[in-house]
């Protein structure tokens, strides 16, 4: 296998980001790209997020978006939230997604978070496990979510 | 946050790209040494040698010397994949030239910026300015030819030492003469300078201005 680049998305990576999130939820009409575009903006210049990518030689193949969130409890140290994990279907089980967890989890200890937090919403046991080999504990905290009607 | 005591088009600018790229957070104290004697008096609490580059972690450890930075961040992420790991046969390589664009290129600029620092006078100070910038266009011929390279120095990703190579090698004598000297490096180079991840940081950084290559 080629070599792999892991690095933070920039302004010229929307195409291939949303080609690359045909693999994330492939049901869905991908993101028109007048309306991508200045959600993608926004994202790259919040100062809270940061979208990590996996490149094999050109080709983006695997990501996921860190959210490091300021906070008042725990002495003020910062938690963060990994959402949109992601590797295109042609690459998985190759330690791609593996990568991009960890430089999440390396930018979140570097800006002093206290904890990592991820949830998924699937339920095959290889998935969970893939989690778990990347250093998250499954069933620590009760996860809810509610979706607007 | 990491700290980096460095300036516009310095030895600082590699980290710095190398950090951005990584989407690492940074705060850079400028301090262009070669210019002005209150930014080399600013980096003396950190380096006694006055230079830039020095960098703080968050511990207040402080590391020096731009190859060693460069070295030892790529360490700390080894999933980025900007080095080789110890366990790559490549790793000899980069260590090997990393340290010699350092050593046989990058440290002249110590003399270049002051030829009387090695006691040249005046008259002898342009021609002895010559000699180094001769020497280190041979050193890039020399370094061009032992390489293998494929879309970057190392292989076909990109790595540390490519953004070293990209900086260093617009130091005096200049891009132009770099290409000449090293016409596999100055095809990478170029694929670095046009890179778009790195568009918005060059123009910060190190911009292409007209004429900047000569």
């Amino acid at each position: 296998m080629a070599d792999v680049l892991v690095r933070a998305a920039t302004e010229p990576d929307l195409p291939a980001v949303l080609e690359l999130y045909r693999h994330l939820h492939p049901h869905e009409p991908p993101l028109e790209p007048a309306t991508a575009k200045p959600v993608w903006s926004a994202l790259l210049a919040s100062g809270l997020t940061t979208v990590i990518l996996a490149q094999v030689a050109e080709r983006l193949v695997s990501s996921c978006t860190l959210a490091i969130v300021p906070n008042l409890s725990r002495g003020g140290r910062s938690y963060a939230m990994i959402e949109n994990v992601v590797t295109h279907a042609d690459y998985r089980r190759q330690g791609l997604g593996r990568r991009v967890l960890q430089h999440a989890i390396a930018l979140a200890w570097q800006a002093d978070c206290y904890k990592v937090h991820l949830a998924t919403g699937s339920h095959r046991e290889s998935t969970l496990r893939f989690y778990e080999s990347s250093g998250f504990q499954r069933g620590g905290k009760t996860y809810f979510e509610v979706r607007r009607p | 946050m990491l700290k980096i005591f460095g300036a516009a088009g310095s030895g600082s600018v590699p980290i710095e790209a190398m950090l951005t790229l990584l989407g690492i957070p940074y705060e850079v104290i400028e301090a262009v040494t070669w210019e002005d004697e209150a930014a080399r008096q600013r980096v003396e609490a950190v380096n006694p040698l006055r230079q830039v580059p020095a960098l703080v972690l968050p511990s207040g450890e402080v590391i020096t010397e731009s190859a060693a930075i460069l070295i030892h961040l790529a360490d700390l992420h080894p999933e980025a994949g900007l080095a080789p790991g110890l366990g790559d046969p490549r790793r000899a390589q980069y260590l090997r030239w990393m340290v010699y664009v350092s050593a046989a290129i990058y440290a002249f600029v110590w003399i270049i910026d002051d030829p009387m620092r090695v006691g040249a006078d005046k008259e002898q100070a342009l021609s002895m300015i010559d000699r180094i910038h001769d020497r280190r266009a041979d050193c890039w011929r020399m370094m061009d030819e032992q390489i293998a390279p494929d879309r970057y120095i190392l292989g076909d990703r990109l790595s540390v030492l490519d953004l070293y190579v990209a900086v260093v090698s617009r130091f005096a004598p200049g891009r132009a003469r770099f290409n000449r000297s090293a016409p596999k490096m100055a095809e990478i180079v170029r694929r670095i300078d046009a890179d778009p991840r790195l568009t918005e940081f060059w123009s910060k950084r190190f911009p292409f201005n007209a004429g900047w290559d000569q």
